[in-house]
């Protein structure tokens, strides 16, 4: 019981960040993701306990965690994000879809060696928006901009940094 | 036509409108697409675990609030000594993360403020739980700890599973350990050294008691005495008023 529970704990972990991905693209709020990480690990442990056959650990914490955000959403009577059943379901191919790209370690170290090439008041953006979680509009009046163009300057930074890791993953596949 | 990342910041921050959210519906048509935004959030979730860990880092830095000049210095040495620990370190694991809470529990990190979510734990973190709560961390190895209710601890290390209990009752189930490097968990009576196992260990009126579920725990006082406790057996170590050290249940081995 206990090593299984070790093992899929372990693997859980090798697999937090693809699953807080894929929590962010249902709640759209860090905060709330890393909620509902904790209740999917919960619930596995407690799945664990009761010897359930658990064959496929990343589609049933993405199953998982997508039903309590449901159900969050529905016995609070609000969504902060309107429930939108076609990007739902556009979310869950997209993570079921998985390609080379998605080595996490890799993408990991890819990502940090882009960041390191940025200017610093970018990475600051980055900070304040990935690292304090920031709301866009809090960011705008901390920096004195428009939230359109704080927008504006994180899509030209994703847009790069995306372009930069893609350039490294491929570097290494082909040295 | 938008920007494909643009479309995804917007989305991010809830502020698409009609037209672009049916934009976005229809380019998610395309399975290139869809590998865009997958590939979106996961860089969104790396940056947030990424800079809430450097948030730790600076937190804790020494050298933060010294001149200038120091910081290349200061860098040039830790970067020898991380480097040193590195190649010299048996196969440790990683700052333990909190992975999930329930009730009225408190973190502290070593500075005094509370860490930010999935930030890792620093040696030197404590945690507390009040009643009817649970605090449960995890290791990247696996390795979790649940702190019970009403119990309290310190974090000892963060490259290894490495906890003190001050008080209260706390389950371990360990992943396998390093020989050279193992789980430690310490009480005021006792410390218990794991290789991998699942086990309860509690601290309360100058007793700890050590219940073993899986595999096999020294438990040691501080006099360097130490028993081996094996599955199903229970190992008690109390000093006060006199030192006692002894296994109960089936199958009990010599030290």
């Amino acid at each position: 019981m206990s090593s299984d529970l070790a093992d899929l704990s372990q693997r859980f972990l090798a697999g937090r960040a693809t699953l807080l991905a894929y929590l962010l693209g249902v709640v759209r709020d860090h905060a709330t993701a890393e909620d509902l990480l904790q209740e999917v690990y919960l619930a596995l442990t407690r799945a664990c306990a009761k010897g359930e056959d658990i064959a496929d650990l990343p589609a049933w914490c993405r199953g998982v965690g997508r039903n309590l955000a449901l159900k969050g959403w529905r016995s609070q009577r609000r969504a902060t994000v309107v429930v939108d059943s076609a990007l739902l379901a556009r979310l869950d191919q997209a993570f079921t879809e998985r390609d080379a790209e998605d080595d996490l370690e890799r993408r990991r170290s890819a990502l940090a060696a882009c960041r390191e090439r940025l200017p610093q008041h970018a990475d600051e953006l980055l900070r304040k928006r990935y690292g304090a979680t920031q709301p866009v509009a809090d960011i705008a009046t901390d920096m004195g901009r428009t939230p359109a163009a704080v927008m504006m300057a994180l899509s030209r930074l994703r847009r790069e940094l995306a372009d930069c890791v893609m350039r490294r993953l491929r570097a290494e596949e082909t040295a | 036509m938008n920007d494909l990342h643009e479309l995804f910041i917007r989305l991010d921050a809830d502020v698409l409108d009609a037209g672009e959210r049916f934009d976005l519906e229809h380019r998610l048509a395309d399975p290139a697409v869809r590998a865009a935004w997958r590939r979106h959030l996961i860089d969104s979730a790396l940056l947030h675990e990424d800079c809430t860990a450097e948030h730790t880092l600076a937190a804790v830095s020494p050298f933060r609030r010294q001149p200038a000049w120091l910081l290349p210095l200061a860098a040039a040495l830790l970067v020898g000594v991380v480097l040193g620990l590195y190649l010299l370190r048996p196969a440790p694991t990683g700052p333990a993360r909190v992975l999930a809470v329930r009730g009225e529990t408190s973190i502290t990190l070593p500075d005094g403020s509370s860490p930010l979510r999935s930030e890792p734990l620093v040696a030197g973190t404590r945690i507390a739980t009040g009643g009817d709560a649970e605090l449960q961390l995890a290791y990247p190895d696996g390795t979790t700890v649940t702190l019970a209710a009403d119990s309290d601890g310190i974090l000892t290390a963060d490259q290894r599973v490495a906890v003190r209990l001050g008080r209260g009752r706390l389950t371990a189930t360990v992943a396998r350990q390093s020989a050279d490097q193992p789980a430690l968990f310490a009480t005021d009576e006792a410390e218990a050294t794991v290789l991998g196992t699942r086990f309860t260990l509690s601290s309360q009126d100058g007793a700890t008691r050590l219940v073993v579920d899986e595999g096999r725990v020294r438990l040691a006082t501080g006099d360097g005495a130490g028993v081996i406790v094996g599955p199903g057996q229970t190992g008690t170590a109390r000093s006060e008023p006199v030192a006692i050290l002894f296994v109960t249940g089936p199958f009990a081995e010599k030290p």
